[in-house]
């Protein structure tokens, strides 16, 4: 069922373009992502889970879910979420047949209500065994071989600034900006499409700042560019090595740093809701309702239910209600989501029921552990945030000589905190950085 | 209508219930927990679901949260195609001063 009301008209979204989802043609536009397109044309259900083929769909709708994963121009687990639509793409439904909407493989979500603990079953009799394996292989795994299995081998591009910033949020420019300032060359490695991470969905004007958070976040860009700093775009981290090594994916190919001084500044992600069918397509990070309506301009749904309480929740709710969707209600939980193949209500645990097309979880976020953790900070509990964070002192100087960290990755409790972290940790870095060479 | 089912994992399916269950049969730290039941192990190496699974695991175990620890975060932290890791290195020209 194609409909054009979930587009938001005034959005920039570029030409119109044909995608082909399973063979049949669906409308999309250049700078919309396939999932956002999809979303946009009613398709909610882009693939099946691995072991109860249950549907899913977008969810955090940044990358770092799995939700979304789909098969494009012979490639597979392309998360549709990231990739922008083309003219005459095919995209294909992964781990469903015939499609990810009508799977006959769902009636192992209807046939072991109670569960399939994998350690105890197909065991016997033993001389089905071969036979179950037969069967479970070809079941298994996500994804099949690409259509041209031979890999293009591209160059791995080695850089050597003095300072390298992993994140281009508020902590992150502002840290890029002071140490780009002071004269040393800079390298922000941002995984999104756009600078500014959390900024972009502050669409008012932000506390103890004139601008929106977009504006905000343009300004702290351009101050990047204009001290000479490199701000590579859609380039994510891959790692970083006990050698000091960071590694990142650029869209040309992998990109290796070499940098006296890192500046850790990836922010944080939601924490998935738990209530029965929290998977369902329809059910929505905060930030994943946030980064459909605001960078890729499509609503989530027509009425939502937000589940959650305080800012974040109630940023949420403006949000949705500025583009149009019908804010039902705002609950602090709910018992369970409601539907077949996409949320068709939620249960309460007073048993009442709210129709809705969309559940939009503010559940809370976590600062993400990956770097931090392979950098080797010392972490400590941070109670307020429910999650470990990297120990800094004041100038934002984690345990490990070489690197800091600062902002929402941090342990920041808002804005502010974020952007002062941030510069901070930028002038320390930028008085180390020279000086290590 | 779907199963009802509260998934923890959605990437390797592991509900709340099989968790539950694996703990209660003594895989009661994280790592052998992800050992065990899968969780993390997906596409997505954890990094929607470690945080849900240890605040479980604390509730659980009536453990404060901040003594379970966590498990091992390895690379790649993105899925990375073969081609680009197979790449010769080369020096990349340091970045120019006028902005783009």
């Amino acid at each position: 069922m194609a409909s054009d009301d979930a587009r938001i008209p005034e959005h920039d979204r570029g030409r119109p373009v044909t995608l082909f989802l399973d063979g049949r043609p669906c409308r999309a536009f250049e700078r919309e992502t396939v999932g956002a397109a999809l979303h946009a044309s009613g398709v909610r259900v882009l693939m099946r889970s691995i072991k109860y083929h249950r549907p899913r769909g977008l969810f955090c709708v940044q990358g770092e879910c799995a939700s979304c994963l789909v098969r494009v121009d012979g490639k597979p687990n392309v998360r549709a979420c990231m990739v922008r639509a083309e003219e005459g793409m095919r995209v294909e439904s992964q781990n469903a047949f015939p499609s990810a909407r009508r799977d006959l493989l769902g009636v192992v979500d209807k046939v072991y209500r109670k569960g399939l603990d994998v350690h105890d079953r197909f065991l016997r009799p033993r001389l089905l065994v071969p036979a179950y394996h037969f069967v479970i292989r070809r079941m298994a795994g996500f994804g099949r071989i690409p259509d041209s299995p031979r890999a293009r081998t591209r160059p791995i591009r080695l850089l050597r600034p003095d300072v390298v910033v992993a994140g281009a949020g508020a902590a992150g420019l502002a840290a890029a900006a002071e140490a780009a300032s002071a004269g040393r060359r800079v390298l922000v490695l941002e995984a999104g499409a756009e600078p500014g991470g959390f900024l972009l969905h502050l669409r008012r004007p932000v506390a103890g700042e004139d601008a929106d958070g977009p504006t905000l976040a343009r300004r702290l860009a351009e101050s990047v560019r204009k001290a000479g700093g490199d701000l590579r775009l859609a380039t994510p981290a891959v790692a970083r090595y006990p050698d000091g090594v960071l590694t990142a994916l650029a869209p040309q190919g992998l990109l290796e740093v070499h940098a006296p001084a890192l500046v850790l500044a990836n922010g944080s992600q939601d924490v998935p809701p738990l209530f029965l069918n929290n998977d369902l397509p329809g059910v929505l990070s905060a930030r994943g309702a946030l980064t459909l309506l605001h960078r890729d301009g499509v609503r989530p749904g027509r009425v939502a239910i937000v589940v959650g309480a305080g800012p974040d929740a109630d940023l949420v709710r403006g949000e949705l209600e500025a583009a149009g969707v019908r804010v039902e209600a705002v609950v602090p939980e709910i018992a369970a989501a409601e539907g077949g193949s996409g949320v068709e209500a939620v249960r309460l645990a007073s048993g009442a029921r709210l129709a809705c097309d969309v559940v939009v979880a503010a559940a809370g976020q976590s600062p993400r552990p990956e770097l931090v953790q392979q950098a080797g900070c010392a972490l400590r509990w941070d109670e307020a945030v429910g999650a470990p964070v990297p120990v800094v002192d004041a100038e934002g100087r984690t345990s490990v000589p070489g690197v800091w960290a600062c902002g929402e990755v941090a342990g920041a409790k808002d804005l502010r905190a974020a952007l002062e972290e941030g510069r901070r940790a930028g002038r320390s870095a930028a008085e180390a950085g020279g000086a290590a060479r | 209508m779907t199963t009802p089912r509260c998934i923890v994992c959605t990437c390797e399916d592991v509900t709340e219930t099989e968790l539950h269950e694996a703990v209660e049969e003594g895989y009661d730290d994280l790592e052998t927990l992800k050992r065990y039941t899968g969780f993390a192990t997906g596409p997505c190496q954890g990094k929607a679901c470690v945080v849900v699974a240890r605040r479980l695991l604390a509730r659980w175990k009536g453990a404060p949260e901040g003594d379970l620890g966590a498990i091992t975060y390895r690379p790649p932290l993105v899925p990375v195609p073969l081609g680009a890791l197979a790449g010769d290195e080369v020096e990349e020209e340091p970045p120019r001063e006028e902005p783009k």
